[in-house]
């Protein structure tokens, strides 16, 4: 309601901090993670020296994956939410992506940062098309085109045809005669300038100062740009996407690919229109298998006429709108202005407040600020300009978003990732100490002997063969029978998949019937509304719970045969150290709660196409029946596909898993069998030792012989102690650093 | 454009000697602020959140008042703070009446925002469309002329896109004249195809009846 006699409940949602509060400097964002990331890298280091070769894979593809992992963030949301600012602001680099009155970025531009002591090889590499994927997209319209000639064959909406023609033309007469040959190629750089991002990021917008210039933008298909200095502790992809919502066809499309696979996602709303029927549609197709992914940044706070006041209003009608769409989710939700996290950056410039408006000092002084710093100054000294920084810093929101993105990295698959690794360099430290304790016992019981009653000492010694013989043995059926469940984990996947394909498909076709009998009905009622319109949302919402609930399902079952496992392994362990204690192979090989990617089932289907469509679609005069076949068939094409892609998916994680479990115990059992062949193999050097001449002389040098294995076998084990304390104090860094989470998320 | 005389000439009208100005769009999109300056009073309170819950049609009246308009045509007066007792669904519109002399010429009609994934609302917001004058739709100047607006608005019949026209509100966030130009440019090359003509809301306050009903010439 808008009268003037209905007043709301008004307060400031930014609580007074003290200024020392914030002039504490942050732990930089990924801090935990890569102190984590250093030591598991050394200790990597240090075991493969100490394991034999039966780890190096294992041991290498760990290290690989701890190398090039970085943290993926997508920031996502409408067009001219303000998502390029934030960027700015998140990365301290105030005016390095543009920003401009129109759509600016046209392309997916990745910001690689990774602090290291070699510069990045190139700044900027920049894909173009492809010519195929060009003649697809400029000439066909793509996907969208393809969309469009099946909802309506023959007819080419005049929009999309008209956006196309200008978006060939200017690329044509831009980059005139070497168009063709441009096609395919990739532009490396050495250093990334505005114009350089100009020429290749920009949305074609003539109507630009120097608008000339923008020549390859058209027919740019991904931008990457690598940062050697970085404000991150960790290695932090930062993406910048054009936006939804673009009435421009070809980028909104280009937008929707590069959702997939993201760690993090910051969705950008503005708070002049917070959260839009627009949003909430992008956070269903999100929310799916990235629960805990999301944080929603309001921007714009400094347009609102009334800044400091609006703020709460705003922020809890955002919250509450998100409570009652996604009941069973907590979404953070972080307040603030990008465009005031940029100018405390400039703080450096004596009048960087200049452009600062009477209600936004209002709420820098509820931030902190002291009633002593005049703000209407032109020049503020050193010191009150840092100040000033500061509680610009603290209502801009970006010390609060970043210390949200910091926890959502300490829970997200990075964090898995390293814990498994961790986890994984435990049980093979601990397995290589079972082997070397079992060895250093049985040296330990032959030098015992030899001092007992030397003559004897043949028999225990061939003894000990005999045994670790019968160890070898045992060890050889366990792998046979590994063989055997690594055929059974293949059979159980191939079978959940069958049974996902076949619910799937058939929620597709009852959806597809159900829908063509609404329109058939709906036309019957009255034939004269035709704008009915097909909403695909409640499929795309079942399939994803199904396909969830089988992946779940699938891997829990994969768990439970991989239970079955470990017990075996436990017997050869207990049976080679009757005494061990240590804990060995207790956590499934995989961390739960890791799913794939559903990023397909948001992939854009004939049906979503807007009314415009729809009216064509309804114009060409079809029999009612033939029309509601039409339907069902453009419903059950895309959806099956979606369906194929998602199992696939589902199956190629799944078996991910099983090779895991796999190396898992083969690492282990091949780690327990080369200590014993190796002191199998010594054993018998030392049998024929012993063999005919049992002087004193060859007595003594076996004593000397096994008293430096015995000694190697301690010093090792004191490594391996070692290395198992330091992974333990980094497994439990990592999980301190994700319970703290939760009760934060509010 | 012409004086008031125009007024009302227009056979569609069903409101003879009155013209109707419907304001639409997205919510947030300074449809209020708008009503506001054609009415020529700050009449209504815009919100930083989504809050016109009904059409709200700002009339004459010899003095000022308040009434809801049922859904089975019944008009019935409101306290300023008794909207609550009128329970929402019964409610097809409001009237709001003030004694000012414009208002004898010209009523605007305040809609509910388009966008928040209230269907319903939306409908109620489109069906006013239908018998205006003129149908302003507007869009803020910060994060204009989206793909949603677009579809919306081609979405409703010709006719009634033959009396739009696009406002551009929030103007004054835009510091710079050069950026405010280039934005104009682009509505005009996007958006302008759809709409009788495209301006910037602050261009409108002086809109007259006459206007309106040129709009529909």
């Amino acid at each position: 309601m808008g009268f003037e006699a209905r007043s709301s409940v008004r307060t400031a949602v930014i609580e007074p901090m003290s200024l020392s509060d914030h002039t504490k400097p942050d732990a930089p964002i990924g801090a935990r993670l890569e102190d984590a990331r250093v030591r598991l890298l050394a200790l990597i280091e240090r075991l493969s020296g100490l394991l034999g070769e039966h780890a190096a894979p294992l041991l290498e593809a760990a290290g690989r994956q701890l190398q090039q992992r970085s943290c993926r963030i997508a920031v996502i949301g409408q067009i001219k939410a303000g998502k390029s600012t934030f960027i700015n602001a998140l990365t301290e680099r105030p005016g390095f992506l543009p920003t401009d009155i129109n759509p600016w970025t046209a392309v997916v531009t990745a910001l690689h940062f990774r602090s290291s002591p070699m510069p990045p090889e190139h700044a900027a590499v920049f894909h173009l098309f492809s010519s195929e994927q060009w003649k697809e997209l400029a000439e066909g319209g793509g996907r969208l085109r393809e969309l469009t000639e099946r909802l309506v064959p023959g007819f080419q909406p005049d929009l999309l045809r008209a956006q196309l023609e200008v978006m060939r033309k200017r690329a044509e007469k831009r980059l005139g005669a070497k168009f063709a040959e441009l096609l395919g190629q990739c532009h490396r750089f050495e250093a990334v300038t505005p114009e350089l991002l100009a020429d290749y990021v920009s949305a074609g917008d003539d109507h630009a100062s120097g608008g000339a210039r923008r020549i390859y933008s058209d027919v740019t298909r991904s931008a990457d740009l690598y940062f050697n200095a970085s404000p991150f502790a960790y290695p932090i992809t930062l993406i910048d996407t054009p936006g939804t919502n673009d009435p421009f066809l070809v980028r909104d499309e280009i937008t929707r690919r590069s959702l997939e696979n993201p760690d993090i996602y910051v969705f950008v709303i503005s708070a002049l229109q917070p959260l839009s029927a627009a949003d909430i549609y992008m956070l269903r197709l999100l929310n799916g298998l990235h629960k805990d992914r999301i944080v929603v940044f309001i921007n714009r706070a400094d347009q609102l006429p009334n800044p400091g006041t609006d703020a709460a209003m705003i922020k809890a009608a955002v919250e509450q709108r998100l409570r009652l769409e996604f009941p069973a989710l907590e979404i953070p939700v972080v307040y603030g202005s990008a465009w005031l996290g940029n100018l405390r950056l400039q703080s450096d410039r004596g009048d960087f407040h200049a452009s600062l408006k009477p209600a936004q000092v209002k709420v820098l002084r509820q931030a902190g600020l002291p009633a002593s710093i005049d703000t209407s100054s032109h020049q503020l000294s050193s010191i009150d300009r840092s100040r000033l920084a500061a509680a610009m810093h603290m209502s801009s929101g970006m010390r609060e978003i970043a210390g949200v993105i910091a926890r959502l990295m300490s829970t997200s698959s990075i964090a898995m990732l390293q814990r498994q690794i961790a986890v994984c360099l435990a049980e093979l430290a601990r397995s290589a100490e079972v082997a070397d304790r079992a060895e250093l016992k049985s040296i330990e019981e032959l030098i015992e002997v030899r001092r007992r009653e030397s003559a004897s000492l043949r028999a225990s010694v061939a003894e000990e063969q005999k045994s670790l013989t019968a160890f070898e043995e045992r060890a050889e059926t366990l792998q046979a029978s590994f063989r055997g469940i690594e055929t059974h984990f293949k059979e159980l996947i191939a079978s959940a998949m069958q049974m996902l394909r076949h619910q799937l498909s058939t929620q597709v076709r009852e959806f597809a019937d159900e829908q063509a009998e609404a329109m058939l009905d709906a036309l019957e009622v009255s034939s004269r509304h035709r704008v009915w319109r097909c909403d695909v949302l409640p499929l795309r919402e079942q399939m994803e719970r199904t396909y969830v609930a089988a992946f779940e399902q699938a891997a829990a079952d994969l768990t439970r045969v991989e239970q079955f496992l470990y017990p075996q392994l436990r017997v050869i362990v207990a049976s080679l150290l009757p005494d061990y204690r240590g804990t060995l192979l207790e956590v499934p090989a995989w961390a739960p709660g890791v799913t794939p990617s559903v990023a397909s089932l948001a992939d854009k289907v004939a049906v979503d196409l807007g009314t415009p469509w729809w009216r064509q679609w309804f114009a060409v005069r079809r029999a009612a029946e033939e029309r509601a076949d039409h339907l069902r068939s453009l419903i059950e094409d895309d959806f099956l596909k979606i369906a194929d892609v998602l199992v696939r998916e589902a199956e190629g994680q799944l078996g991910q898993r099983v090779d895991y479990i796999m190396q898992r115990v083969n690492a282990i059992s091949m780690g327990l069998r080369t200590g014993i062949e190796r002191r199998s193999a010594n054993l018998a050097r030392e049998h024929a030792l012993l063999d005919g001449t049992a002087d004193e002389e060859t007595l003594m040098r076996f004593e000397d012989e096994q008293g430096r294995r015995a000694e190697a076998c301690v010093r090792k084990q004191e490594a391996y102690a070692a290395a198992l304390k330091e992974l333990d104090a980094v497994l439990e860094m990592l999980d301190a650093s994700s319970g703290e989470v939760r009760p934060h998320l509010q | 454009m012409s004086a008031d005389a125009d007024i009302g000439t227009d056979a569609r009208s069903s409101r003879p000697g009155r013209a109707r100005i419907v304001v639409v769009g997205e919510f947030n999109s300074g449809k209020t602020t708008l009503v506001n300056a054609l009415v020529g009073a700050p009449v209504l309170t815009p919100s930083a959140v989504a809050r016109t819950a009904h059409p709200t049609v700002v009339g004459f009246a010899p003095k000022p008042s308040l009434s809801a308009e049922t859904t089975d045509r019944r008009r019935m007066p409101v306290a300023w703070d008794g909207l609550d007792a009128v329970a929402p669904g019964d409610i097809r519109r409001l009237h709001v009446g003030v004694p000012l002399e414009r208002l004898k010429r010209l009523s605007v009609v305040d809609t509910p925002g388009l966008g928040l994934a209230d269907g319903e609302s939306d409908r109620r917001s489109l069906q006013a469309c239908r018998t205006a004058d003129a149908v302003i739709w507007c869009t803020p100047a910060m994060q204009a002329w989206k793909a949603s607006e677009e579809q919306t608005w081609r979405a409703l019949p010709e006719r009634v896109r033959a009396r739009g026209l696009l406002a551009v509100t929030f103007a004054d966030a835009i510091a710079s004249p050069a950026d405010m130009d280039r934005l104009m440019q682009r509505l005009s090359a996007e958006a302008g195809p759809y709409f009788r003509r495209v301006a910037m809301a602050s261009e409108l306050g002086s809109l007259t009846a006459g206007d309106a009903a040129v709009g529909t010439a």
